[in-house]
């Protein structure tokens, strides 16, 4: 199976193209899919995200409706993107069912599956290996200490975390975690895309996913999708009581701000 | 409730007579026409410390409050307001005797307002999405604006026309007309849109954004970006901005780089990067635009940057976690 991604030099002038249109407030709808559990923490991090889009939009005249697919091939055309939490394999099979629609991965922390690095599919879940990698420069610098590599805890406050764990409580009457957030982040991150570069879908929103997304997933850093089409971040390291006592890249061990440490970065030749 | 410490009120017998010595040593800087005094909100150990522009001598610490972070001051200099975070509220402090005048409500979790040219405190409203438009003097609540989530940075322009408020989550730099507080554009920008300021005729607004390192430059007429520039440093996360006196220079606190960022406003090349304290975030200048302090939070520290030669001329310890700051004259 070979899914080379081959676009980005086309997508990333069409970017810069669209980057300079006014941004007018044409009212425009627009329907993420979700297929998955309906009442999971998935689905309700990828509910923030939609009620977080149409705070934005709002202002720029977009609105957001998030759609649960009873099944994927049933996934209308005109849909923005489809939001998948299930496993590997249902996500290869829905992104093989829709090539020309962004599939965002919320689940799945099969390592395998970015190592597909299938053109249309981004993962923000991070995967098993980043995972890995975190407690393994984790235990290097504190042997002995156990701790659970997480994308998220709702306890942690820095990087205007707190703020986003407030507002999903509030709305949800339940405490962020990781499935909530990689949903969250998904649904949240196409929405400031297109904010920026309104109108757009298709292709020409996956070629700028993989060039343009400068995402803050707060967490304090500035997120990308990698060519594997993972999104890069910074992993928590949590205690027995869900505190967060470090984060990977763990200094000292590595250089803090290389993301690079963490994860597969590069497609297998 | 925590009101002005006795102690600051005894202090200032002898201060008169200080700043007088040092407008009179140092007449180049005494140009200011007020007391001259630079006012530092210490977030961890809860007090505002005040220490002269020119002699860098402490003056005193006044206890304010829990959490204080912003700080700004009235049009006429005869008042300092402080941002008490986690008290829901805004303290009055009188620049000369430093005693808390009045405290107000300042809505949840109050954090960064500016104080616009007819006196009023415009409020960015963190987790309500929205500003707010106090009345300083009676307290009262004259107006709410809706804007984007996580509402930060705010800046009032020079000719009153113009509130810039930056919604941290949102992407998004609205521009409030004053006095109707209807919202003119919806500027687009890089992810965490920081901190403002309008330049002195208030045609162009130059704004940062932590997370995508961006400094741009909004044409405020059109609310179109017109430049847009990155410091070049992957550990910087552009925090406070101000421009020069002559217009012609940007400094940007850098945050996690450690160091202050002077561009080119024009072109908006970094021109220097001016190694400070630990994670700055907060930017003041003197009335007569020759001395720039940031606040250096972890190092508990003020560094003082002499805007002619981008130098570190000294530093003033002061209380915990230093925030915000800002200078009477």
């Amino acid at each position: 199976m070979s899914f080379k991604y081959q676009g980005w030099h086309r997508g990333f002038l069409c970017g810069l193209a669209l980057g300079v249109l006014p941004l007018t407030a044409q009212a425009a709808d627009l329907t993420i899919g979700f297929y998955g559990d309906a009442a999971g923490d998935a689905w309700l991090g990828a509910q923030q995200g939609i009620e977080e889009n149409n705070a934005q939009g709002e202002f720029l005249g977009l609105h957001y409706t998030l759609a649960h697919l009873e099944a994927d091939e049933l996934a209308p055309a005109s849909v923005t993107a489809i939001v998948v939490a299930g496993d590997a394999d249902t996500v290869r099979r829905v992104a093989r069912n829709h090539p020309d629609t962004p599939i965002l991965n919320v689940v799945s922390t099969d390592t395998a599956l970015r190592a597909d690095c299938v053109p249309n599919l981004f993962h923000t879940i991070p995967s098993e290996r980043m995972k890995e990698d975190a407690l393994r420069q984790w235990e290097a610098k504190n042997p002995g200490t156990p701790v659970k590599p997480q994308a998220w805890s709702a306890l942690q406050k820095k990087y205007a975390a707190g703020q986003l764990n407030s507002r999903f409580e509030a709305a949800h009457q339940r405490t962020m975690n990781d499935l909530s957030w990689s949903g969250w982040a998904a649904t949240k991150l196409v929405g400031d895309l297109i904010a920026r570069h309104q109108p757009m879908q298709g292709t020409e929103l996956i070629d700028t996913l993989h060039m343009d997304t400068n995402f803050d997933g707060q967490h304090g850093v500035n997120m990308t999708f990698r060519p594997t089409g993972q999104l890069t971040q910074p992993i928590w390291l949590v205690d027995a009581s869900g505190k967060v006592v470090g984060e990977a890249p763990v200094r000292g061990v590595v250089d803090p701000n290389d993301l690079s440490t963490l994860g597969l970065t590069e497609c297998p030749k | 409730m925590h009101h002005a410490n006795p102690r600051a009120r005894n202090a200032l017998k002898p201060l008169a007579a200080a700043i007088v010595s040092a407008s009179l040593m140092l007449p180049g800087l005494a140009t200011a026409k007020g007391t001259n005094r630079v006012f530092v909100t210490n977030e961890k150990s809860n007090t505002v410390s005040v220490f002269d522009a020119n002699t860098l001598k402490m003056v005193g610490t006044v206890e304010i409050g829990d959490r204080p972070r912003g700080i700004g001051i009235s049009p006429d200099g005869s008042e300092v307001y402080v941002a008490i975070s986690e008290d829901d509220a805004i303290a009055v402090l009188d620049p000369e005797t430093l005693e808390v005048l009045r405290t107000f409500d300042g809505g949840d979790d109050p954090e960064t307002f500016d104080v616009h040219p007819n006196g009023n405190i415009y409020i960015s409203n963190e987790d309500d999405a929205k500003a707010s438009v106090i009345n300083p003097k009676s307290g009262e609540l004259v107006d709410t604006i809706k804007v984007g989530i996580e509402p930060e940075g705010v800046a009032a322009s020079p000719d009153g026309k113009w509130v810039v408020v930056t919604s941290e989550s949102t992407s998004m730099l609205h521009f409030i007309q004053v006095p109707e507080h209807t919202i003119k554009h919806n500027v687009v920008v890089g992810a965490r849109p920081r901190s403002a300021v309008f330049n002195a005729d208030s045609t162009k607004v130059y704004a940062t954004s932590e997370i995508s390192g961006e400094v741009k430059v909004i044409d405020v007429a059109t609310g179109k970006i017109e430049q847009k520039a990155y410091l070049g440093d992957d550990k910087a996360k552009p925090m406070e901005i101000k421009l020069s006196n002559d217009q012609t220079r940007l400094f940007v606190a850098g945050g996690r780089a450690n160091k202050v960022f002077v561009m080119d406003a024009g072109t908006l090349e970094v021109i220097k990067a001016i190694p400070v304290g630990k994670r700055v975030w907060g930017l003041a200048m003197t009335a007569d635009g020759k001395r720039l302090f940031s606040t250096d939070g972890p190092d508990d520290q003020v560094s003082v940057i002499d805007t002619e030669t981008l130098e570190v001329i000294g530093t003033v310890k002061v209380g915990a976690m230093p925030w915000g700051v800002v200078v009477d004259g």
